[in-house]
């Protein structure tokens, strides 16, 4: 039962996301389509990104970066380092690094993670590929963590 | 950018985003937020009303209404700075389109044939160490 209920509201999340990013393409004038950050396809990003808004991820990110919104990382993504977000949605690839999610972390299938994780809560999905290791956070250690990166912002 | 552009080919960094450090694509990129570094572009780079851009900028065309600090421009088509913009920085382009109300201090100079790409394909370092002036006044 716990289960079954769990899982509806994560497909409700991805089908939030999937609708969000469909109205975005149907309809490139929309003031919001420019709120979402995103590293495309053939893009490489190598250094700190902080944003106070959602990011997809379909190319390669190497450095840290600061999420106040939610991270989503497609499946041809490659990513290398830090991450401190507030939700992740994780299809790609992690190299090596830390994955800090102040709510939550979840796998989505395929994805290849090799680092650790860091979470309030976890979700992983089957045929999810993960070697590293995990931990819930303890209270206030996000702050303290992301304080570097999220200072970029100020 | 033109409507008929997939908005998920388009790189992005939108208000309220920092980054600083280097970003190649081989696609095009829209910039609202501040960014610090180099960038390197074959597409073409937008940089809205509110973009803060420092560094250099290595691109095949570049539409600019934001604000430039510090930096160079190194733009193998066009380079249009739009009326709303502020550039404080070194321009290089093959062609060169500025709006009434540009705001602009700096040099201006026409790319010579072969510098683009000759830049282009060279390292973040190495640009930084061969400064462009004096490279200009060798030929």
């Amino acid at each position: 039962m716990m289960l079954g209920r769990k899982n509806n509201v994560s497909e409700e999340t991805e089908k939030k996301t999937e609708r969000t990013i469909i109205t975005m393409s149907a309809i490139p004038t929309t003031p919001n389509s420019n709120d979402v950050n995103r590293i495309a396809l053939g893009s490489k990003f190598t250094g700190d990104l902080a944003t106070e808004n959602d990011i997809r991820i379909d190319g390669d990110f190497e450095g840290r970066l600061y999420c106040a919104g939610r991270l989503v990382v497609g499946e041809k993504a490659v990513l290398k380092g830090d991450f401190f977000c507030n939700n992740v949605d994780f299809s790609g690839k992690l190299t090596a690094g830390n994955i800090y999610a102040q709510e939550t972390l979840s796998l989505k299938p395929n994805c290849t993670i090799t680092g650790n994780l860091f979470f309030k809560r976890f979700q992983v999905e089957l045929d999810s590929r993960f070697t590293g290791s995990c931990k819930v956070l303890a209270e206030g250690e996000f702050a303290k963590v992301s304080a570097p990166v999220a200072a970029m912002l100020k | 950018m033109d409507n008929n552009v997939n908005l998920n080919e388009v790189s992005r960094l939108s208000a309220g985003t920092t980054f600083k450090g280097e970003i190649s694509t081989s696609g095009d990129i829209r910039v609202d937020g501040k960014f610090d570094g180099r960038l390197t572009s074959k597409g073409r780079l937008v940089a809205g009303e509110s973009a803060v851009v420092n560094g250099d900028v290595i691109c095949q065309n570049v539409d600019f209404s934001g604000k430039m600090d510090k930096g160079t421009f190194y733009v193998a088509d066009t380079l249009t700075l739009k009326g709303t913009c502020s550039v404080n920085g070194d321009l290089r382009y093959k062609r060169l389109q500025v709006d009434l109300d540009a705001k602009i201090t700096g040099n201006l100079r026409a790319l010579q044939d072969n510098e683009f790409s000759k830049l282009a394909n060279q390292p973040a370092h190495k640009a930084e160490a061969e400064p462009q002036p004096a490279k200009t006044e060798e030929k």
